[in-house]
């Protein structure tokens, strides 16, 4: 098993492929996607009830070195100050395939 | 027209079928409409006025009168938000404010299809060109909204252009359909239309039906949101519709308006938007809370625009116009 950082990045979904270009930019080649979720936060209910999603979310996961994990956390930092969501980092073992 | 003839409006099919929606959450059914049924039923209406405002629009032609209504919409949509936001500073925040502002000055497509169906019920005929008019006042309010932001907050570090917000405002998915149906429907005339009516005219009414009872459960679970919203806000929820469709019945008047025409054109006024402008609020106004701006417009004025005001509208312009 190899120790490496988990980013989990739930953000509009209008705004996803966003992230995914910054984390690609990076190198980073996989990640998971869950495109539509909802929840509540600090600016109020996404239902995922409307009609152009702009109130439902998506969710991102992805795994990387803690190098790599930093850069990214830099930039998705800049991009929440405009964008509602979240991000979370947190240490993992990966199991090799 | 009499005040009983008003009463009986209230009860026309897709309206009730609103009511349905709305109770279904009061009782606290678990009926749903699943995603995404809702989004193809909206497409499936801009896509049924487009195409059918497009044939009578070539059938029609671009008349002086028709130029005049569509310069009389963009102004309209660009005037509203500015007598709006000073309002609105008094209780919001700048960027609140101006959100509010984008929210009422622009349209609401679904309340535009229920007055098309009201009109069509009542048989009172209308222009094709009322939804080039519809579509054209989706983005002034944006526009003058996001000005008004720009002027009066200083420390904007949005990096959001004015540039970028008109090009997001006219590319969203819902403008595209309906600009697009309407020029294919002018491209192929009504032969073009005859070819499609079974589907896209007679099968309008029925989608509209399911399409408001699912607004009927969206509504009344945004209703939930506005617990703090205040008195304020509701009484500006409904007031400034009521307003903004006096103003709308007075323009069409002075510009001599068929009644089919003046209703939509009052409608318009009247009605606030919940698909685009929470969409170009999100870039170009960021710090913006949808959670004020969104159930003001669908929890209040949009029940009250399809349930109260269209018949009461409609009551107005039969009088004066």
């Amino acid at each position: 098993m190899k120790n490496l950082q988990k980013i989990e990045v739930i953000t509009e979904k209008r705004s996803i492929d966003i992230v995914i270009e910054m984390i690609e930019k990076h190198g980073v080649t996989g990640y998971t996607l869950i495109p539509n979720v909802t929840g509540k936060g600090k600016r109020g209910i996404k239902h995922g009830d409307d009609l152009n999603d702009v109130f439902i979310n998506s969710m991102l996961i992805t795994v990387c070195e803690e190098t790599v994990a930093e850069e990214i956390v830099k930039e998705i930092k800049v991009f929440l100050q405009d964008v509602s969501g979240v991000c979370f980092v947190t240490d993992v073992k990966y199991v090799l395939h | 027209m009499n005040p009983s003839d008003l009463f009986l409006n209230f009860l026309n099919t897709p309206v009730l079928f609103f009511f349905m929606g709305m109770i279904a959450i009061a009782i606290r059914s678990n009926l749903e409409i699943p995603q995404p049924l809702p989004k193809f039923f909206s497409l499936y209406l801009l896509f049924s006025i487009g195409i059918k405002g497009g044939m009578e629009l070539s059938k029609s032609g671009f008349g002086e009168g028709v130029s005049g209504i569509l310069i009389l919409a963009v102004a309209m949509s660009s005037v509203i938000p500015f007598y709006t936001f000073f309002i609105l500073r008094k209780k919001y925040s700048i960027s609140d404010a101006a959100a509010l502002a984008a929210t009422y000055g622009s349209v609401s497509a679904v309340t535009f299809i229920t007055a098309i169906a009201f009109l069509q019920s009542n048989h009172i005929p209308f222009g094709g060109h009322m939804v080039a008019a519809m579509a054209l006042m989706e983005s002034p309010a944006i526009i003058t909204a996001v000005v008004l932001y720009k002027l009066y907050n200083k420390d904007d570090s949005n990096k959001t252009t004015l540039f970028h917000t008109i090009k997001d405002a006219f590319t969203e998915g819902s403008i595209v359909m309906i600009i697009g149906s309407l020029v294919i429907g002018l491209i192929v005339g009504e032969k073009g239309y005859e070819s499609v009516k079974p589907f896209a005219g007679d099968m309008f009414k029925g989608i509209l039906c399911l399409f408001l009872l699912d607004m009927g459960i969206v509504a009344a679970r945004r209703l939930k949101d506005l617990k703090a919203a205040g008195a304020f806000s509701i009484l500006f929820a409904l007031l400034v519709p009521i307003t903004n469709a006096g103003i709308g019945i007075l323009l069409a008047k002075i510009f001599h308006m068929g009644q089919g025409d003046a209703l939509m054109f009052t409608v318009l006024c009247a009605s606030a938007s919940y698909i685009a402008v929470p969409a170009a609020m999100r870039v170009a106004i960021p710090h913006s809370n949808p959670g004020i701006y969104v159930p003001m417009s669908l929890a209040i004025t949009f029940p009250f625009n399809v349930i109260i005001g269209i018949p009461v509208y409609n009551y107005l312009v039969q009088m004066f116009i």
